[in-house]
């Protein structure tokens, strides 16, 4: 039988050391993943340890793979994609389809109205906030604390529950639609959502007190896997774990999509306060205190979003695109999504091809996790908040 | 206690059996409620509830129906493992942990062996649980397994310079191993008259004693947030990775009834023992034992309540923080404590 | 060492504050819903099971083409002229027979795009979620109630009812060309008028066709698929039973 090698990069082993008093060590290669607890999915890292050192660490992926851009163009609809698009990103869907539909509406020029602008700006910040505590959650829970994991899935219920009411789903939404939404809004969304934020800010807080000033949660967060700005601009890094290694870069406010022009608020990034500029400490409290930068974002288009408009009006009959390809990046939690879209003047695209924040963020693991023990290993991986679904596609 | 029992059995053998099966009867029954208490504990601490089914109220049979389920699943061993060790691990561990039940004074009228070096053997019989654990890890010839007992060789090696420390300045003040004649000297009031004459109140240094075995201890139970050896989201399990059905059941029984043991230990050393807090009101041996275990059972709260509280420490940081914070520390405490001993 | 002091402090001080928020949260009113017997109230719009009202379907498959799974399946059979189907409760009148509606609600992803484009209302998510099976097939549900006598009778009536047409057309035919016969032999030119417009309306449609031939190719080979598909699982279930039995 032949021996069937891996293709992708070779495990080179140092050879063993003799330390000298006739013992012997050697590195070893450890298989953290598909099935690790803490791995976020079903990411494979392929480690060699010194000890508990990592000397080299090389992401494997694939195994969530669904051949999403396939199926988009195998679908005859522009519409039937939107499921689809929900199941790259499962923890953000609003956000991909609000990326998504912004793409297909350039390409249509279609412009939607006001009513439908807000609600989508709104949705789509309750989702990040959704996204973000999930972020938090998994990431106490790797470092350690079980609690705060609990405390961030209750207040993301609270968002989940808004969106059921809206869109009648608590995951996979199909709300946002090419040129317009599913459905409106009920009666009482705008009481719904206003009671969420006013009771969403003293859970920041008490959130703050029990992991993110927890000095533990800091000794073993802080002036790990520091990410410098060169490096992260260079691999291409997005979103949150770009603000970390602070880079002033939002496509929110640096490339205004939707209304975001509209709004007031501010653009968080790391200041290494508890260590080394872009440490995962500094990856992770850009995601806290984004949080309350969604809060502001969403009070003001509550007060702005106008009672009249109809979520239906521009929602074409038949999507037909003309024929021509549209890039179209969005920000969401995870970082720069873009959808690059050909249509052939037909009912089915051409091709959707999606740039995934996470697929891009995953790639700089490497460069950042030698030298770290195994320990730090999953504080990395949970600090750039990769999302499985979104990685593989 | 021995007496009472020899006045109506028969046979001497029957009185030892008797005898020895009480604490095993008593690590039962405090694992299956300090099991259902840590879920419980977990989930009102996190807006959950917890069991609530098995058994009706609040869940209280959920960990008789855990157990039903563990000892009639398949017992596994890993084909490339080493048998005899996997095998025997388990074992090892909890005679390792119920050995050491035998030194601890329940009550003034039932302890195991009066050992004149009981606190010794103690220290001494519960450093076989980190060999049992590299057995289990070594044998599973599993590499997440391997990195977890070389943790916890490293780790219960450590921790136990402090925690041998701290008992040090306790015996200083008391002058004896013998744990039976420790909590009989806590008895009485002395300082400032209502408070009881337990050795916490002994004098600035014992709080800071005290404080400090605690830390070493929740690091010699593996409780958070020490819990490297199984530490689950960074080695999925640690030693007991490949273990499951009632030999994973065995580690898990031993980790409870190894903190009841480190918190039964601190309660006889800091706390008075089997003493009623309210002078001779409530004394006795019955109430003695009472006692005992609610201090004991305090302790192991607050163990649960720092594990659903805390993250966890990284394995280089666990080190730092015993040899570069609590061993001075503790031998600067044990120090000040002597000095107290000759000036008052 | 003021360092070693300093982290000393803020070490136990962040530890007690976290120990007072779990403590505060222990005594707290917990969140759970203690789910077969207290039950959250659902939204409205809750996308939890399909449902079809088949009397309101008049078959039209908007539904089954919108689907991006393919979970529906639809088979419908022409009405004859002296059957009346009547109406639906939205007042479209019915010209289908539909025999089959089937929904593979193991294939759903409840995106609802099928429920939208209904043009009488009739597909609808509805709120019911206790609908797990051991068996895949036993997620199949057919909505369609006409028997199998129902549907070899609507069979069978398409059938005379096209034979009939058939005939009847080519007796039309036939009169066409014996007229024409009847016109050549009277010494006219060879060339009829009325061919010729025929040829023209001919090719015309097949231009017009040819843009939409792949797709109608396409929905062809889709629709031959799923009747194998049909008829596979009928096959299947049937087999089930008589095991069963």
């Amino acid at each position: 039988m032949t021996n069937v090698k891996e293709k992708g990069p070779e495990v080179t082993l140092t050879p063993p050391r003799d330390t000298g008093k006739g013992l012997k060590t050697q590195e070893m290669v450890i298989n953290m993943g598909p099935q690790h607890p803490s791995t976020h999915g079903v990411l494979r890292m392929e480690l060699t340890l010194d000890g508990e050192i990592v000397t080299n660490a090389i992401p494997h992926i694939g195994y969530l793979h669904r051949c999403f851009e396939k199926h988009s163009e195998a679908m005859n609809d522009y519409a039937k994609v939107i499921p689809y698009v929900d199941r790259m990103d499962y923890v953000a869907a609003m956000n991909n389809e609000l990326g998504y539909a912004i793409a297909m509406e350039r390409l249509m020029d279609i412009r939607v109205n006001d009513r439908v602008e807000y609600i989508r700006i709104i949705m789509s910040e309750l989702q990040r906030i959704a996204s973000h505590l999930l972020a938090i959650g998994t990431f106490g829970l790797d470092i350690g604390a079980f609690t705060p994991f609990l405390y961030c899935f209750i207040e993301r219920e609270k968002v989940l529950d808004i969106f059921e009411k809206a869109s009648g789903a608590r995951l996979l939404y199909n709300y946002i639609w090419i040129g317009g939404l599913m459905n409106d809004v009920p009666a009482d969304f705008k009481s719904d959502t206003a009671e969420f934020v006013k009771s969403f800010r003293p859970k920041i807080k008490e959130l703050n007190d029990l992991l993110s000033m927890n000095k533990i949660f800091i000794d073993r967060t802080a002036n790990i896997g520091v990410l410098p700005e060169k490096v992260a601009i260079n691999y291409g890094v997005s979103g949150p774990s770009l603000r970390g290694s602070g880079v002033h870069w939002d496509l929110r406010r640096d490339d205004p999509y939707s209304i975001y022009d509209r709004f007031d608020f501010d653009v968080i990034v790391g200041k290494g306060e508890m260590g080394t500029l872009g440490d995962c400490w500094d990856r992770y409290i850009v995601r806290v205190r984004e949080m309350e930068e969604s809060l502001k974002i969403i009070e003001q288009a509550l007060d702005q979003m106008p009672e009249e408009g109809d979520v239906h009006e521009a929602v074409p009959k038949k999507i037909r695109p003309p024929a021509g390809e549209i890039y179209c990046r969005t920000e969401t939690p995870r970082g720069e999504l873009g959808y690059y879209i050909i249509s052939d003047k037909s009912t089915s695209p051409f091709r959707v091809k999606a740039r995934a924040p996470s697929f891009v963020n995953l790639s700089v693991l490497p460069a950042i996790s030698i030298g770290a023990m195994v320990a730090d290993m999953v504080a990395i991986i949970g600090s750039i908040d990769i999302v499985l679904g979104e990685v593989d596609r | 206690m021995q007496q009472f029992l020899e006045s109506f059995l028969p046979a001497g053998p029957l009185v030892v059996f008797v005898f020895s099966i009480i604490p095993l009867m008593i690590i039962l029954v405090y694992a299956l409620f300090a099991i259902w208490l840590e879920r419980k504990v977990a989930g009102h601490m996190q807006d959950r509830l917890g069991p609530m089914r098995t058994g009706g109220w609040h869940g209280w049979a959920q960990t008789i129906a855990d157990l039903v389920k563990m000892i009639q699943k398949e017992d596994i061993v890993p084909a490339k493992a080493d048998r005899f060790l996997f095998k025997m691990a388990p074992f090892i561990a909890f005679a390792a942990s119920y050995a050491a039940f035998v030194a601890i004074p329940f009550s003034s009228g039932y302890i195991g062996s009066m050992i004149d070096v009981g606190v010794f053997y103690i220290v001494a019989i519960t450093s076989l649980l980190s060999v049992s654990i590299i057995m289990a890890g070594w044998a599973s010839n599993n590499k997440w397994s391997l990195l977890g007992a070389m943790r916890t060789a490293a780790q219960t090696v450590s921790y136990e310079i402090p925690t041998v420390v701290t008992i040090l300045s306790v015996i200083i003040v008391t002058g004896t191993l013998n744990l039976m004649e420790i909590t009989e000297l806590q008895s009485g009031n002395t300082f400032l008259g209502f408070l009881p004459g337990w050795l916490i109140f002994h004098s600035p240094f014992m709080v800071i004693a005290f404080v400090l075995f605690f830390i070493a201890t929740l690091a010699e139970a593996h409780r958070v947030p020490f819990d490297l050896p199984e530490s689950e989201s960074e080695l999925v399990g640690g030693y007991q990775t490949e273990y499951s059905g009632m030999r994973w059941g065995l580690f898990m029984l031993t980790e409870y009834a190894d903190m009841l043991l480190l918190s039964l230990l601190g309660a006889a050393l800091f706390f008075g023992g089997w003493n009623s807090p309210f002078g001779s009101y409530l004394d006795g041996p019955l109430w003695g034992a009472f006692w005992m275990l609610l201090k004991g059972m305090i302790l192991v709260f607050v163990m649960m309540w720092l594990r659903w509280t805390l993250p966890r420490l990284r394995v280089d940081q666990l080190m730092n923080l015993c040899w570069k914070y609590l061993i001075p520390l503790s031998f600067v405490n044990l120090v000040l404590i002597a000095l107290w001993e000759m000036i008052f | 060492m003021v360092k070693a002091l300093t982290d000393t402090y803020t070490t136990f001080k962040s530890i007690f504050t976290g120990m007072g928020i779990t403590m505060r949260h222990l005594f707290k009113r917990s969140v759970t819903v203690q789910y077969p017997e207290v039950r959250d109230k659902l939204p409205e719009r809750v996308r939890l099971k399909l449902h079809v009202n088949i009397d309101d379907c008049i078959g039209c498959r908007l539904c089954e083409r919108a689907c991006p799974v393919e979970c529906i399946d639809i088979g419908t059979i022409k009405s004859t002229d002296d059957d009346d189907l009547g109406e639906t409760s939205t007042g479209h009148k019915k010209k289908l027979w539909v025999d089959t509606f089937d929904i593979d609600m193991a294939k759903c992803c409840y995106c609802e795009l099928c429920v939208h484009p209904c043009p009488t209302d009739c597909i609808t998510m509805v709120e019911e979620y206790e609908y797990s099976a051991y068996d895949r097939n036993d997620l199949i549900f057919s909505f369609a109630d006409m028997t199998p006598e129902q549907i070899e009778r609507a069979n069978r009536k398409l059938e005379e009812e096209e034979e009939e047409k058939r005939r009847k057309k080519e007796e039309a035919r036939r009169a066409r060309e014996k007229k024409a016969a009847q016109k050549a032999e009277a010494g006219d030119d060879a060339t009829s008028p009325g061919n010729a417009s025929d040829d023209a309306g001919g090719t015309r449609t097949e231009a017009g066709a040819s843009g939409d031939a792949d797709a109608d190719a396409d929905r062809e080979a889709r629709r031959a698929a799923r009747e194998a598909r049909r008829a596979a699982r009928k096959a299947e279930r049937e087999a089930k039973k008589r095991s069963g039995e």
